[in-house]
């Protein structure tokens, strides 16, 4: 009767249902770390104090971590997790880390000029003059919008741009 | 009687000529992203939400709306003429619709669904206008008790129906409700999970949540996943408007669509997509000739062209009259709303009656822009397709990157945007839900104000949430559809194992 086999050691190790659990599991470790570290004034404690709601909430993530690992390795396939292409993700979040670094240094509009330009590029379009001058009347279009619509100076380089 | 006076007060607002333009702004807007594969509406609302600082809460709050609304006009318009669905509530639109499409019937295919979308959207406004005032009114009376049931209810409910596994709807919720925590606590001043950073001190705010999620997070799953540019499409050959075979087959399937998606929609994580399937299948089942259904039967574009809409006016109603939004683009809107100062709740209908009212007028007022805007402006729609995406999703990261940037001119708020873009991304790899997690963290400080309340008020006895008899219908509610989903699953479990077995 008991057909439904259980996954494979090397079918477990690429189960995504695994890896999320262990995830979510330590998620909810550092949070039971940080709820015990807060400090509750004197007088509040219970359902009145402020560790309560974080503390629970916290040791709910870890027991639903848990139940996901012990379901991935009781499941007759391992799920596979569906990232798409790896190397596109991959370079966009190295882009917008490259933007986020940037961005203090150069600016706005210089960062963002660089950030479509590289995505630009790297998406598929060939012509270089037409990625560089797309970039630029966007980043400059960006800057102008924020700044005259919506009354926002974003930060520029001491130049101006 | 109260109702329409107060509606008509609402078009006095929503028809002067600022309005008039955002609700135009919006609808064209909401058509365009309904057409891109990709962008939805609650990715468009959310990075709309920089604009709306610049605006009249009514204004800003009616150009939403009409995204809103027009996105699902406009999901239908890619669905039928290249069988990919522009949102998630066409998907089944595109069945029969590119059937139709191949057959030398996309115009009536596209006038039907305009027509449906108008019907089952202006019906269920009208069933919000009278609905409303009467909720808020039943909801006046809760305490925090009632609220903190009520809350936990709606993410029960939510975390049953988004995803097929309820295990990952509760992290998504668990997330979102730890997410919320971070920052200073407002009743006793202390910091909590903040862990040294002085970026989050004051909390995570939860625009930057939101554009993170459904901004950068969806551009980032669409970049990883498109397939190469955008393949044939069909034009519109032939007639536009429907014969009267197909309005005879039509008009009962919008009717009883209507109905249905103004119900599926007030449930709270049900929204739009979940409204377009179910009547489908409806339509399918009661069906005299059921094989028609996937060759072309016109019923099946009527019915969920017209569902997801009717379910918008549905899902309004938690968001405006409990402050409980069901879906993503109505959390995004709730928190506009707070942007503004102004509390979302059951005395949001009295307090900001005027607002309310003219949002509600709003709703009627776009409904018929984008009926007239739609049928006339669907080749000028379809060229938006010739955008090369290439251009279009880099754009959006920028914009949601400074855009969370200009909330506070802080740079934590712009890693933390990106951030949230990944965590949006990886979630959706690994198959959980996002729209929980956004109502958890909407919902976490005033469920745990609530929380405290209800306690402070009992004096420490937490058996106040089982003896108030309001709060424990509410929280029985979530047991028994938390209990029945995992009864039913059990149960097509086992008779999937059977029909193998018998194979």
């Amino acid at each position: 009767v008991n057909e439904i086999a259980t996954t494979t050691r090397t079918g477990l190790l690429h189960s995504a249902d695994l890896w999320t659990g262990l995830a979510v599991t330590a998620v909810g470790a550092v949070g039971l770390v940080g709820s015990l570290t807060i400090s509750a004034p004197r007088g509040l404690s219970g359902l009145l104090g402020p560790r309560v709601y974080p503390l629970t909430v916290s040791v709910l993530l870890i027991l639903l971590g848990v139940v996901l690992v012990v379901r991935a390795a009781l499941a007759a396939a391992p799920v596979h997790a569906d990232f798409g292409r790896h190397s596109t993700i991959l370079v966009v979040i190295a882009v917008l880390v490259g933007f986020a670094l940037l961005f203090q240094v150069l600016g706005f509009v210089l960062s963002a000029f660089l950030m479509l330009a590289v995505l630009y590029r790297f998406l598929g379009e060939r012509r270089l003059w037409l990625v560089l001058l797309v970039a630029a009347v966007t980043a400059a279009a960006i800057y102008l919008g924020f700044r005259d619509g919506l009354g926002v100076d974003l930060p520029t380089t001491p130049f101006g741009l | 009687m109260d109702a329409f006076t107060q509606l008509m007060g609402g078009f006095a607002a929503a028809l002067t000529v600022s309005n008039l333009l955002a609700a135009l702004v919006g609808c064209l807007l909401g058509t365009v992203v309904g057409v891109l594969p990709g962008l939805g509406p609650s990715t468009t609302v959310a990075l709309l939400i920089p604009v709306a600082f610049s605006m009249q809460p009514d204004a800003a709050l009616i150009m939403m709306l009409g995204v809103y609304l027009g996105a699902m006009y406009g999901g239908s318009l890619t669905s039928v003429l290249m069988k990919v669905p522009g949102e998630a509530s066409s998907v089944m639109t595109a069945i029969d619709g590119f059937a139709m499409a191949q057959q030398g019937r996309a115009g009536p295919a596209l006038a039907i669904a305009a027509i449906g979308s108008f019907i089952g959207g202006t019906l269920s406004v009208v069933g919000l206008t009278f609905l409303a005032p009467v909720i808020a009114g039943v909801a006046l009376s809760f305490g925090p008790a009632e609220y903190f049931s009520l809350m936990l209810a709606a993410l029960l409910l939510t975390s049953v129906l988004l995803g097929a596994n309820l295990v990952k709807g509760f992290i998504s919720v668990a997330l979102g409700l730890l997410i919320a925590v971070v920052g200073t606590d407002l009743q006793t001043g202390v910091s909590r999970l903040t862990f040294g950073f002085t970026g989050v001190l004051e909390g995570i705010d939860i625009i930057v949540i939101l554009m993170g999620v459904f901004g950068v997070g969806e551009v980032l799953w669409y970049l990883a996943h498109r397939d190469g540019e955008s393949g044939d499409r069909l034009g519109i050959r032939g007639r536009l408007w429907p014969d009267r075979d197909d309005r005879r087959r039509s008009w009962p399937a919008i009717i009883r669509s209507s109905v249905l998606g103004f119900l599926v929609g007030i449930l709270p994580g049900s929204g739009s997509s979940l409204a377009g399937v179910l009547s489908y299948t409806v339509e399918q089942r009661i069906s005299k000739e059921p094989e028609r259904f996937g060759n072309g039967a016109i019923e099946g574009v009527a019915a969920p062209e017209t569902a997801n809409n009717s379910a918008t006016g549905g899902a309004l109603i938690p968001m405006l009259t409990l402050g409980v939004p069901g879906s993503g683009t109505t959390a995004v809107l709730l928190a506009v709303l707070t942007v503004y100062g102004i509390q979302p709740g059951p005395r949001l209908m009295t307090d900001s009656a005027d607002l309310v009212w003219a949002i509600i007028a709003s709703l009627y007022v776009s409904n018929v822009l984008l009926l007239v805007l739609n049928l006339p402006l669907i080749p000028l729609f379809t060229r938006i397709l010739d955008v090369p995406v290439r251009f279009l999703m880099p754009l959006i990261l920028v914009i949601a990157g400074v855009g969370a940037f200009s909330l506070s001119n802080s740079f934590s708020d712009l890693v933390l945007v990106f951030a949230f873009g990944v965590l949006g991304y990886l979630m959706r790899a690994v198959g959980i839900p996002l729209v929980p997690l956004v109502l958890a963290a909407i919902l976490a400080p005033k469920m745990e104000q609530s929380l405290r309340q209800a306690t402070l008020l009992s004096d420490g006895d937490w058996t106040v949430f089982l003896t108030s008899p309001i709060s424990a219908v509410f929280l029985a509610l979530g047991l028994v559809v938390v209990g029945a989903d995992i009864v039913s699953k059990r149960k097509r479990k086992r008779r999937l194992v059977d029909v193998t077995e018998d194979e």
